[in-house]
């Protein structure tokens, strides 16, 4: 494994460059589950999600206050590799693009994709921060960002709202757990922005034309040599069934009635404050 | 091979022993955090804990290479944490340096004739996977979702295992084959409690990372960590109508969702407010449901909610039977009940 963790609070060079990474893959709102159980993705189409939306906005502003490049990172099937998908951060601002587009990472597990992003972050060396997208749809896209993070050697923060990056380090403000902390990073690390970071604004046509001169570098999968990693032997599909709840009806005919009714069940859980006894 | 838990906090403690003991292999827990979090750990059956540590100022983030490295060495055939930002940085570096498959949003654990036996859910929640992993696998078990699947009995009385669903760790939770989550949902009784394990103390550098404010989050809007929340859809009339709802949420104190059409199709509330496949999954204590029939794009951002209230006039529609509670009836008649019966209690509701 490849540690990167810098050793002291030494100065950022202006070498050091942002990268994000981000996904381009099937969203589950067109997927279907068949009889049989199985997802049919047939009908989803590929997107970023907010999430990266918001991480490429927050990378972009973290490579101008450092004074150095953003580059977009993905990282999955042949689909991440075309011209709409590295069009889609290009015209969000990073600088370049570059891309590991293999059939063999179709739907991809979260540590052989967490495991490719960290020796592509290693082959384009002096990097030294890394933003991820994180929000809705996409749960192995987060889990990967916790691997590439454990690949490299360096913290993950989750639920980043807000980040500033300076010559010493990295102030991150972020939301989890029903916290909100204001942190400081020394030195490398993974960032994963929730969507709720804010949404920029969607690209213009300047932004479109302009990412069509932006450069997109490809790295081949089997340079990397990342080891495989067992994915396991499916035995059962199905789909999903609703959780188990009370079901207890109460007839709104009488609407002050029903309203009575069921605050006091709901006060009689502990669900609602001593107010309101 | 051995079971290892990475725990960090007491909320799922409960969920992933009962996970962990389904695989029948002896438990170590690596807890990053103070004394008394290990020693109830230690008093849950498992075999050993290794306490590392924690400062005041360090997240549990920063504690992730070493654990890892301290992991590792042990060459577990399985290791567990729970789905929150702190267990998934944990598990992610552990399951870098065992080049192991890491599955997320587990639901189920068991052991089988061929290897590890896991369910999941996938594709945003709409259908589940179940996998046979031969080799060492790290998974982040759902404890939302998996709280909310073992509510098999009511509320208070005891479950299957005897426990109370409590955070707290059950003594004998252990036992081996006792299935708290396996695909068949066996589960069996309660047996003598064993006697607490030994807990030993490793000191891990963590990286620096510093912690320089640390607050409750306000009402700020976010849904992800909201206690209460009031969700609207399209028994919404009019945007104009949104004030209700508003008057609702505050009288509860809760934030406001809503379903698909509300956001992406009508544009009346942004896109940060929709709950379902395609938007946020919510695990709030109270998820108030006004005018949304219960379709599975939207009820399965929904399955970590404690308690599901829904206001409907169709007494067909699914929430009805997928509510705790179901009002039926027009919610422009009973939303004003709603809030004019709270207000008459004597203020705002408190947020737990």
């Amino acid at each position: 494994m490849a540690v990167r963790a810098r050793v002291g609070g030494g100065e950022r060079g202006q070498q050091m460059s942002v990268v994000v990474a981000y996904a381009w893959a099937e969203l589950p709102q067109d997927a279907t589950v068949r009889s049989d159980g199985t997802v049919d993705w047939t009908a989803a189409k590929p997107a970023l999600t907010p999430g990266d939306a918001a991480a490429i906005a927050r990378g972009r502003e973290a490579a101008d206050a450092l004074g150095t490049e953003c580059i977009g990172l993905c990282a999955g099937g042949p689909s991440a590799g075309t011209p709409s998908a590295t069009k889609a951060a290009l015209a969000r601002g990073v600088d370049r693009a570059v891309v590991v587009a293999d059939a063999a990472l179709t739907f991809a597990g979260a540590t052989r994709l967490g495991m490719v992003l960290a020796a592509a972050i290693d082959r384009l060396g002096d990097v030294d921060l890394v933003l991820t997208g994180e929000g809705p749809g996409v749960s192995d896209a987060a889990t990967a960002a916790a691997v590439l993070a454990g690949r490299l050697g360096w913290p993950l923060l989750s639920g980043v709202t807000s980040v500033t990056a300076d010559a010493s380090g990295t102030t991150v403000e972020r939301i989890g757990d029903r916290r909100a902390q204001r942190l400081r990073v020394a030195g490398p690390a993974v960032l994963a922005v929730s969507d709720q970071a804010g949404q920029p604004a969607p690209p213009g046509m300047a932004d479109v034309l302009a990412a069509a001169t932006k450069p997109v570098g490809r790295l081949e999968l089997s340079a990397l040599r990342v080891p495989e990693v067992a994915p396991g032997t499916v035995t059962a599909t199905a789909k999903a069934e609703p959780a188990a709840r009370r079901g207890q009806v109460i007839d709104g005919a009488d609407a002050a009635e029903a309203a009575s009714r069921l605050l006091v069940a709901l006060r009689g859980e502990g669900l609602l404050g001593e107010a309101d006894r | 091979m051995s079971t290892y838990l990475l725990i960090s906090r007491h909320r799922g403690t409960a969920e992933l022993l009962r996970a962990a003991s389904a695989i029948g292999e002896p438990i170590t827990t690596v807890v990053v955090g103070d004394r008394a979090l290990a020693d109830e750990v230690a008093a849950g059956g498992v075999t050993g804990v290794r306490r590392v540590p924690r400062a005041d100022d360090t997240p549990v983030e920063a504690y992730a290479a070493g654990v890892a490295s301290l992991v590792a060495r042990a060459e577990p055939g399985a290791v567990l944490a729970s789905d929150d930002a702190g267990g998934r940085a944990l598990l992610g570096a552990v399951a870098a340096a065992l080049v192991a498959p890491v599955l997320a949003e587990v639901t189920a654990v068991a052991r089988t004739a061929h290897g590890i036996s896991v369910t999941r859910a996938v594709a945003g929640g709409i259908a589940t996977e179940t996998r046979t992993f031969a080799g060492p696998i790290a998974l982040a078990l759902d404890v939302s979702r998996r709280r909310a699947s073992e509510r098999a009995t009511p509320r208070g009385a005891p479950d299957a295992a005897g426990a109370l669903g409590s955070d707290a760790p059950r003594s004998g939770a252990s036992q081996p084959g006792r299935v708290g989550g396996a695909p068949d949902g066996n589960d069996a009784a309660a047996t003598t409690p064993e006697p607490a394990a030994t807990v030993e103390e490793v000191a891990v550098t963590p990286l620096s990372v510093t912690v320089l404010d640390d607050r409750p989050a306000e009402r700020d809007g976010d849904l992800a960590t909201a206690s209460r929340i009031v969700a609207v859809g399209r028994g919404l009339r009019a945007k104009d109508d949104l004030g209700l709802i508003a008057d609702l949420a505050d009288a509860l104190d809760a934030e406001i969702a809503c379903s698909q059409p509300l956001s992406d199709w009508l544009g009346w509330l942004p896109s940060d407010r929709l709950v379902g496949v395609t938007g946020r999954h919510v695990a709030p204590d109270l998820y108030v449901v006004l005018g949304i029939s219960g379709q599975p794009q939207h009820t399965e951002g929904t399955r970590g909610a404690s308690t599901v209230v829904a206001v409907n006039s169709d007494p067909d529609c699914p929430y009805v039977r997928e509510a705790d509670y179901a009002v039926v009836g027009d919610l422009y008649a009973i939303v004003p009940e709603l809030i004019a019966a709270l207000e008459t209690a004597g203020g705002r509701a408190r947020a737990r």
